[in-house]
């Protein structure tokens, strides 16, 4: 069976900017970084596209949060929030 | 993330990304609250289930009898994350030479201790359940952590932080979750998770110092001095703890760390989303309030102060889920009446209205009888005097008398028929709006403002006042 493809279909935009704040433990600090979106592995890609529609998880006592805004090269931004019970392996070693 | 891994199976009608996309986009600012409220809603139930879902540690010791007393585990989760991790030294074992295992065994001792000797507490339930602790905890891992079951802590990465079990207060302070969790249940979110901070502040504190036998005047009301490593001891910089009870927002000023966000008044209150909507944050305001009130009282901290808050946030049927500040304002100053009398009830309401909460069931300033009261986080603007609990003579119900009905008849000290309807004679002691709040029986607490939209299931999960010890 050919493949078939969407009429008007376009490709999602790359990531232009990824940046983290890190809230919560038993500190209470606010650490915020900038990562480098070039150095991002595919899988990495992946699992922030995939962060906007995977459950939030719940911030249990004394648990990092975290607050990820992802801007696409279209300019579009979006700001999720993932506790620490729901980061991805993948993303393990750029949410902490 | 697989679906395997997602360990917070809870399916609501509106989903979480819908409500920050709200947040993000709405314009008119009730749209974006109840956004923030719904989703911090989810987020309390996701909270709930994720703690009642927690992997027991220790399967097995649920099919032998439980025995009284003190009954602790120390596991090791050799920098890896899985819980509990191999049992190093159960209850009854010398000590094993790590510093780790050691100062959780021993910590986790001395806070049962403590809560038996002082509030007759059978540990974290109430009914002796095992005090399950986990070191070594990931690779570097900056952190501690109660989750649902058991303590967790991490090594450190060494430079900035040093083992999370050199600090009792630490220590006491996730224990102390426990203790909310098996009592008030405190939300955490916002104020009521800012309140659930304050009180393992609290506890935390109170621990250290009854360990130390330190008077309240002597303490040094830090929490987490112990964790910091070589890097944050350089100058410029300044740290000197995590927080501060007695000093909220002096804590550090530092490179590394940032400076210390906590405020000391409700005029600072922050609102921001992060930290669970400032719970670590918004917990130095009562933690000021905590420390102001032990000194006041003077002698141990834990004697006085310390079984007024002990009362306030886990006697059941008094603090709500959902507690405000202003609740518990309300409640720490009933408990103190009760406890010991008019002297430290009026202690508790200055120190309260010192940082700016007006307790529940007390006019706020500029308001007019009847009017309804504003949302938790929204504070009037702190009185400059005192909320007079135990003065029931002040001239506080004089904003709500009519002028007119100000009797005029010469020598009239009494109220007559006609009259008695109509004005109440200068003499007269009208209960005030602060009598009558803490007149009530604790089961007639007043809910904290509630979201719009809650779910019912939210209601069901009530604390029953006979299920908690």
């Amino acid at each position: 069976m050919p493949e078939r493809t969407r009429r008007g279909a376009t490709p999602p935009s790359p990531l232009a900017a990824l940046s983290v704040l890190r809230s919560g433990g038993v500190g209470g600090l606010l650490r915020r970084r900038t990562v480098d979106v070039a150095s991002l592995s595919a899988e990495q890609r992946a699992a922030v596209a995939a962060l906007a529609s995977s459950p939030p998880g719940a911030a249990g006592p004394d648990r990092f949060t975290f607050e990820v805004t992802i801007t696409l090269a279209d300019g579009t931004t979006r700001v999720v929030h993932v506790a620490e019970d729901a980061v991805p392996p993948a993303l393990a070693d750029i949410l902490r | 993330m697989s679906p395997a891994d997602c360990r917070c199976g809870l399916c609501c009608i509106t989903p979480p990304l819908m409500l920050e996309s709200i947040i993000q986009r709405a314009k008119r600012p009730s749209l974006k609250r109840w956004a923030e409220d719904t989703l911090a809603v989810t987020r309390s139930l996701r909270e709930a289930r994720l703690s009642a879902t927690a992997p027991d540690p220790e399967p097995e010791m649920a099919l032998r009898r439980r025995p009284e007393g003190k009954q602790r585990a120390v596991y090791s989760a050799r920098q890896g994350q899985l819980l509990p991790g191999a049992l190093i030294r159960p209850e009854g074992a010398p000590p094993t030479g790590d510093p780790a295992v050691d100062e959780a065994f021993d910590g986790a001792g001395a806070t049962y201790d403590f809560l038996k000797t002082v509030f007759g507490r059978a540990g974290i339930d109430g009914r002796d359940m095992r005090i399950v602790s986990t070191v070594h905890y990931g690779r570097g891992y900056d952190n501690a952590f109660w989750n649902g079951k058991q303590m967790v802590y991490g090594d450190g990465d060494g430079e900035v932080f040093l083992r999370f079990t050199r600090s009792l207060d630490v220590i006491g302070h996730e224990l102390a979750h426990g203790v909310t969790e098996h009592t008030s249940g405190l939300v955490y979110w916002e104020q009521p998770g800012a309140l659930n901070e304050h009180f393992a502040d609290v506890i935390g504190s109170l621990v250290k110092q009854w360990r130390l036998g330190q008077k309240a005047e002597d303490a040094d009301w830090l929490i987490g001095a112990e964790l910091l490593g070589p890097e944050l001891r350089q100058p410029p910089g300044h740290a000197v703890a995590l927080r501060s009870l007695k000093a909220p927002g002096t804590a550090y000023d530092d490179p590394l760390l940032g400076r210390d966000p906590q405020p000391a008044h409700m005029k600072d209150l922050y609102k921001g989303h992060a930290d669970s909507g400032g719970v670590h944050i918004n917990s130095g305001i009562p933690n000021l309030v905590f420390h102001r009130v032990a000194v006041a009282l003077g002698g141990h901290a834990w004697e006085k102060a310390g079984r007024i808050w002990w009362r306030a946030f886990t006697e059941p049927g008094r603090m709500s889920p959902r507690a405000s500040f202003r609740e518990a304002a309300k409640e720490t100053i009933d408990c103190a009446g009760l406890l010991f009398g008019t002297r430290e009830a009026r202690l508790v309401a200055a120190a309260w209205d010192e940082v700016g909460v007006v307790p529940q069931g007390v006019r706020k300033p500029g308001t007019r009888p009847g009017a309804r009261t504003a949302a938790a986080p929204k504070q009037a603007e702190p009185r400059t005097t005192a909320p007079k609990q135990a003065e029931p003579k002040k001239a506080e119900p004089k904003k709500a008398e009519p002028k007119k009905a100000e009797p005029k008849k010469a020598g009239a000290k009494k109220s007559t028929a006609k009259t008695a309807g109509a004005a109440r004679p200068k003499t007269a002691a009208p209960k005030t709006a602060a009598r009558k709040a803490a007149a009530k029986p604790p089961a007639k607490r007043k809910p904290a403002p509630k979201p719009p939209a809650a779910p019912p299931a939210l209601a069901a999960r009530r604390p029953s006042p006979t299920r908690r010890a």
